[in-house]
């Protein structure tokens, strides 16, 4: 009896030992094709942030209405005029996207191309007005500055799967008006 | 025999586990053999991008944008995808104030293949050359190890579309952006879930442009 027991136990040991292996396994895996994507998120990231960086600073700036003065940030755009209707042109859409507010509650999914293998990213951009403190420390302004702090969240996009990176890749950048 | 008889369920016991171990442990070297290669290539990659990108950063400084273009339009192979050869060149201001152009070539060496789950990978080689002044001539300066499956490079417009003839667009060319894939030397696991290390990134070309917002902080 005690030896059936035994071997038993024996049993329960092994099977337990060999399902942690190919759990670790298993982590292992899911870690490993989690950093790829969050490469490929941050380049899709840093691309999305040079296409906004080769916008104008504002819409007053593309008008022409500027006159390099400090006079200017009452021209710049209030942030209820941030955005615009349909998808950027830059991202395949129709709207005139031609400065940096613009952008502001654009969600384009683009792609992180390599040869016959495409994966997509689907990237959220948030724009608004800084300022800094005391402490050099870019923070919300509510009234209009010469800054502009442009935030991308980037998570991987599938048809019908939730993404793998559950909190978004998020970059930053502040970008300033020169007078 | 009757020793045998008498122990025939220890033995088939002791047997299943023996070879339920033997499994696991094989399978752990594997896993462990998966982790570090893999961590080796993602280094690898670390190391050739980075020196990569310190280069391309500085594509056509100290150039005079509306006299020259500091590049050549990528070759690429049209079956694979991939960039073939690029040349670039930045100028360098000594301290006597003289100029000195240094030139910079990279070249896709083919290298075999690599067989990774049944798949045939092509694999490639990255020769750097460098050239210093008009007159010098091309010495060949680092590389990377055999291991890139993808190699490309583009000059991207404002809205991150490449250029087909980037040479004669050279006012609308903003970025470089470069895709990079290595592959491990060698399969490592039979359930290798990775075949390749990815790397991308889209670096800003230093030139004046009318309209563009700069990067400042106060």
């Amino acid at each position: 009896m005690s030896q059936t027991l035994f071997a038993v136990l024996a049993l329960i040991l092994a099977t337990s030992f060999t399902l942690s292996v190919y759990q670790k396994q298993h982590a292992l895996q899911k870690a490993t094709i989690f950093r790829e994507l969050q490469e490929m998120a941050a380049a899709v990231a840093v691309e999305t942030m040079e296409i906004v960086r080769a916008r104008a600073f504002d819409e007053a700036v593309v008008n022409g209405s500027t006159a390099g003065t400090t006079a200017d940030i009452q021209l710049f755009s209030d942030t209820t005029d941030f955005g615009v209707n349909g998808l950027c042109d830059a991202f395949g859409g129709t709207a005139v996207c031609d400065d940096i507010d613009d952008f502001h509650g654009q969600q384009p999914v683009r792609p992180f191309v390599l040869g016959i293998d495409t994966i997509y990213f689907k990237v959220n951009i948030h724009v608004e007005y800084v300022t800094y403190d005391a402490s050099g420390e870019a923070i919300h302004s509510n009234v209009k500055t010469e800054h502009k702090r442009v935030r991308l969240s980037v998570q991987d996009y599938w048809d019908n799967l939730d993404p793998y990176i559950s909190i978004p890749i998020e970059l930053e950048r502040t970008f300033s008006y020169k007078f | 025999m009757w020793v045998i008889f008498d122990n025939l369920s220890a033995m088939i016991l002791g047997g299943t586990l023996l070879l339920m171990m033997i499994t696991l442990q094989q399978r752990m070297v594997e896993i462990n053999l998966e982790q570090t290669t893999n961590y080796i290539v993602k280094k690898q990659a670390n190391d050739l991008v980075s020196w990569m990108e310190e280069e391309l950063l500085r594509i056509g400084e100290n150039v005079d944008f509306t006299n020259e273009v500091p590049f050549s339009n990528p070759v690429n192979d049209n079956s694979t995808g991939v960039t073939r050869l690029f040349e670039f060149f930045r100028d360098s201001i000594d301290a006597n104030g003289q100029t000195i152009r240094i030139y910079f070539r990279y070249q896709l060496i083919p290298d075999g293949y690599r067989i990774i789950q049944k798949d045939s990978i092509p694999v490639y080689r990255l020769k750097r050359e460098v050239k210093i002044g008009d007159n010098g001539s091309w010495v060949e300066d680092g590389g990377s190890p055999a291991l890139i499956s993808y190699f490309r490079v583009d000059m991207l417009d404002k809205n991150a579309q490449p250029l087909t003839d980037p040479v004669s667009q050279a006012d609308q060319v903003q970025n470089t952006r470069v895709r990079v894939t290595l592959v491990t030397p060698f399969e490592t696991s039979r359930s290798q879930v990775l075949q390749r290390v990815y790397y991308g990134s889209t670096l800003l070309i230093p030139r004046d442009r009318n309209g563009a917002s700069g990067t400042t902080s106060p």
